[in-house]
């Protein structure tokens, strides 16, 4: 067994048994393998994490890969000691924060009222035809729906719902990554919520979904 | 029995399983006698069930290799690409002015320390000199009495990086070796320049007065 080239003179354990942060130790001293598992692990997370916020799956496994690339480049910075997806989700919701804010710059994000009017459109659409009611509701249509409500959430609120709710942060964790008072966090996730359940409310309401 | 309004602030904690046995039953004991707030909280478990319940998204076979073919890429250009786009130097004049200040400050740098040795550094014209970062701090860092009788540069000191009028006396070589930087280091502050750091829209922090106990003549003074 080759030696360990994090801790010089011991064997090299499995890989997929290390944790996250001894992986990123090794892919600092450029373990390639060790990068490409970390990598492995997160990938979807991380472009489920982004194509939630921008509510676009078609950049976000570009900006996925952003996020690994700068994982890589940052690899010895990342400081041991500190939790590795925590870093991870920080540069992914930093990187997504700034893809908004281009898109509002350049207005080709569709704009708030916009979406809003589609989720009304389709809230009618299912609200008025009780008699058309399908046992079934498609599965991505109603993911739609949802991923449009979450999309129409104001930034910091989206955020953290998506970080919370989707991704499974403590709130401890949100707070670090967003740099922000484990308070704020707290209120800004019960916000969200309550926001999106108002918005999903003829959807809720109705019998044979849930 | 709690009120609705209490019910609903632990409709989150209540989510999250962070709720305490006995915060938990009167919640409990809160639905049993208010409809409204029971329809409230199941519709808000059900909103965040179909949240959670969004399909994830198949990633491409190649994506792993596709990352580190791009780092590799960038790293090989020496991280060019990163840095612009970052923050404050993503705007391309304001690198200029950052890469400007630095060039600047450089070309000060040299003519300070290509003065002849045992010439007293004429601070008075030097803090004119079109290097704004380390300039504005000579006049603070060297009170101009100290200055006036300021002898020689140490040689110890002469092959650091160049900085403006640091009080030099006569003492020997390896007493200012065993000197730490001070606060007015002027390396350091030409660092600050050179730092790709991300610069954040923040409240300024106010200035806060330093609070002295004096009374009549006397002053308490504690290290």
């Amino acid at each position: 067994m080759a030696p360990d080239p994090s801790r010089p003179g011991e064997p090299v354990p499995p890989i997929l048994s290390l944790s996250d942060e001894d992986l990123m130790a090794r892919a600092a001293l450029d373990d390639t393998k060790a990068f490409t598992e970390l990598v492995r692990r997160y990938q979807t997370r991380v472009v489920h994490l982004v194509s939630r916020l921008l509510n676009d799956r078609e950049v976000s496994e570009d900006i996925a890969q952003e996020v690994f690339v700068r994982v890589h480049l940052h690899r010895r910075n990342y400081r041991t000691g500190s939790k590795f997806s925590t870093w991870l989700f920080t540069i992914a919701a930093n990187l997504a924060k700034n893809e908004m804010r281009r898109r509002k710059r350049r207005r080709n994000w569709s704009s708030l009222d916009e979406m809003q009017e589609t989720l009304k459109d389709a809230s009618l659409q299912f609200a008025d035809k009780k008699s058309n009611r399908q046992e079934d509701l498609e599965r991505e249509q109603l993911s739609g729906v949802v991923g449009e409500a979450i999309a129409t959430l104001p930034d910091r609120y989206r955020i953290a719902l998506v970080l919370r709710d989707i991704e499974g942060l403590a709130y401890e964790e949100i707070g670090l990554a967003l740099k922000i008072p484990g308070g704020t966090v707290r209120s800004r996730i019960n916000r969200a919520r309550l926001m999106l359940k108002r918005k999903l409310e003829p959807w809720l309401r109705r019998d044979d979904i849930g | 029995m709690i009120s609705c309004e209490r019910a609903q602030s632990l409709f989150g904690p209540g989510w999250d399983d962070e709720l305490s046995v006995a915060e938990r039953e009167s919640l409990e004991q809160h639905f049993a006698g208010c409809l409204p707030c029971r329809r409230d909280y199941d519709e808000l478990a059900r909103t965040l069930e179909l949240v959670q319940g969004l399909p994830r998204p198949q990633v491409s076979g190649d994506f792993a290799t596709r990352v580190l073919a791009e780092a590799r890429r960038r790293e090989a250009e020496g991280g060019r690409g990163l840095l612009i786009t970052r923050g404050w130097f993503a705007h391309p004049a304001r690198l200029a002015i950052a890469a400007a200040l630095v060039v600047a400050a450089g070309v000060s740098g040299l003519l300070v320390s290509s003065r002849p040795q045992g010439e007293a550094p004429r601070v008075a014209q030097q803090v004119t000199a079109p290097a704004p970062v380390v300039a504005t701090q000579a006049p603070v860092a060297t009170p101009p009495s100290t200055l006036a009788s300021a002898g020689p540069v140490s040689p110890a000191r002469s092959n650091a990086t160049p900085t403006l009028a640091r009080p030099e006396r006569n003492r020997p070589a390896e007493v200012y070796g065993a000197i730490p930087d001070s606060l007015f280091d002027h390396t350091a502050d030409v660092e600050l320049v050179l730092d790709p750091v991300t610069l954040r829209k923040e409240r300024g922090r106010g200035y806060t007065p330093v609070q002295t106990t004096v009374k009549g003549e006397q002053a308490s003074i504690t290290f």
